[in-house]
């Protein structure tokens, strides 16, 4: 019976299995056998488990500004274990975006985004702007106070960009002021173009790891040099990470259940408009200079982290096997951390 | 003592680790998925119903009746029998006063034994099932609620938010 099954599936889906058996058995180094270098796998757990949560979410969410924080607050309140799939929501993007900035900590710092793999570095980054904007995409549906004034700051701060700022802004709202159109658009960017925006880049991103292979890693342990297969062990490994994401989300929801703020009021600026805490650095950063000015060198800022495979390559080439990415990189690090910390201090009085 | 070949107990280790974390790996998501089902069928919750204190028996003689409204807003007719109901234990009944046909509003006639309702001469018995009218050829009869007599007094019990 079984076997007829198969054998129907077989004649009008032809598979190369031979092929699948060889790609699922992929030898890989030996070194993936240690946690730091699993740090890719768990920002794609967490973003398949944000994609199911989410989509829970939106069966009972309403992008109506008149009805948005209600929907959210009966998912929060009344629907069963609505808190549960909300709380895991709202963690694991925060834990993503962890995971994502850990990830490439571990990157850059094993020089992992070298030839030939600086285009993978530049879709990385990519990535990980997109995990903000849905960050806050995400944190904006809410429609609370924060989320309000949190797009009105971010669409004025827009608008500060040279030329294109005024346009950009407007596009953003919907029109010259924070309204429904706005809150139907972020519902559009949050669902349906981030998303989709990040999963085609994540399929190059893998495409390009898989056929570019993992970064050989200058190792004397003996371990580093022996090789395993794919499938099943790094599978295994995935889903043990898979399985404590679960359990730490769950954890973070348990302890530390979403709540609701107040309602947004076009008429009422709360005294303290804070953002998520992945974007304080940013926020410190405009307060030091002018809209335009923060505006201008943040582009600049991103641009020369996108860029730095390739002027670590120039430098390279110029000056022998340079290793000033690594001072570089603890002197971005720091500075971003500082920013953070300055401001999260300022924020707390 | 023999020693033991260093790849055959990979082998059992690597058994028992997937007899281990497949069933509970299965448990964990089937646990989970159980939880994403009650969030999809919201409806599914029991019904939040209380006891509510209606009247005193001695107050209420065969062939009373009186009408209530419940917290969710129901009117509801509350009448003596007069017929003792081994089964319930009283001879109490309580039915919405919302006519099945049109929504209008039904009352009871004492004399006839029956709730009325104005608009359409539909008639029910004692029972809530109709007699009559157009609510009869439909086959409707009026919603019931549960009555319980405790001593003296007389409870109905209503949903609740």
């Amino acid at each position: 019976m079984l076997a007829g099954v198969v054998s129907w599936f077989k004649a009008r889906v032809p598979v190369d299995e031979e092929f699948l058996r060889h790609a699922g058995a992929e030898p890989v180094s030996g070194h993936l056998k240690r946690w730091w270098w699993c740090l890719g796998g768990t920002p794609l757990y967490l973003f398949l488990l944000q994609i199911f949560t989410g989509i829970m979410l939106t069966f009972y969410y309403t992008p109506d500004p008149d009805r948005a924080w209600e929907s959210v607050q009966r998912i929060t309140t009344e629907v069963p274990y609505g808190w549960y799939l909300r709380s895991m929501h709202k963690w694991a993007a925060n834990l993503m975006i962890v995971a994502v900035i850990l990830h490439m900590m571990r990157v850059f710092f094993t020089g992992a985004y070298r030839k030939p793999r600086e285009l993978n570095w530049v879709i990385g980054c990519v990535l990980l702007l997109l995990t903000l904007l849905l960050g806050f995409t995400g944190y904006s549906l809410i429609w609370e106070q924060l989320s309000y004034w949190g797009i009105t700051v971010a669409a004025n701060i827009l608008a500060a960009t040279p030329w294109i700022g005024d346009v950009a802004a407007d596009f953003l709202r919907g029109g010259p002021e924070v309204g429904g159109n706005t809150l139907t658009r972020f519902f559009v960017f949050h669902i349906g173009v981030l998303p989709t925006l990040l999963i085609a880049l994540l399929i190059a991103h893998l495409y390009l790891v898989r056929s570019l292979g993992v970064s050989k890693l200058e190792s004397d342990r003996p371990e580093d040099a022996k090789t395993f297969p794919f499938f099943p062990d790094h599978v295994l490994t995935e889903l043990a990470i898979a399985a404590f994401l679960m359990f730490l989300t769950t954890c973070l929801a348990l302890i530390f259940p979403v709540g609701m703020g107040e309602p947004a009021d076009p008429l009422v600026t709360p005294e303290h408009i804070k953002p998520e805490w992945y974007f304080f650095w940013a926020f410190r950063w405009l307060k030091l200079m002018s809209d335009t000015d923060a505006v201008v060198t943040q582009g600049l800022f991103i641009l020369f982290v996108m860029a730095w495979p390739f002027i670590d390559g120039w430098i390279r080439r110029r000056w022998k096997a340079s290793e000033i990415s690594v001072f570089i990189g603890v002197i971005v690090i720091l500075y971003l951390l500082g920013l953070t910390v300055w401001e999260a201090m300022y924020l707390m009085g | 003592m023999e020693k033991q070949n260093p790849d055959r107990r990979e082998t059992r280790r690597a058994f028992v680790s997937r007899l281990v974390m497949i069933p509970l790996l299965a448990a964990s998501y089937g646990f989970f998925a159980a939880l994403v089902v009650r969030f999809l069928y919201p409806g599914r919750r029991r019904k939040n119903s209380r006891p509510m204190f209606v009247a005193f028996a001695d107050k209420a003689p065969p062939g009373a009746s009186q009408a209530f409204t419940t917290p969710r807003g129901d009117r509801v007719i509350l009448t003596n029998t007069g017929q003792f109901d081994a089964g319930k234990g009283h001879g109490y009944t309580a039915f919405s006063s919302r006519c099945p046909h049109l929504g209008c509003k039904v009352h009871y006639d004492a004399k006839a034994k029956s709730f009325i309702c104005p608009c359409h001469q539909g008639v029910f018995d004692q029972g809530g099932v109709a007699v009559s009218g157009p609510p009869a050829q439909a086959g409707q009869s009026l919603s019931e609620y549960e009555v319980q007599l405790d001593g003296n007094s007389i409870y109905v019990m209503v949903e609740v938010s």
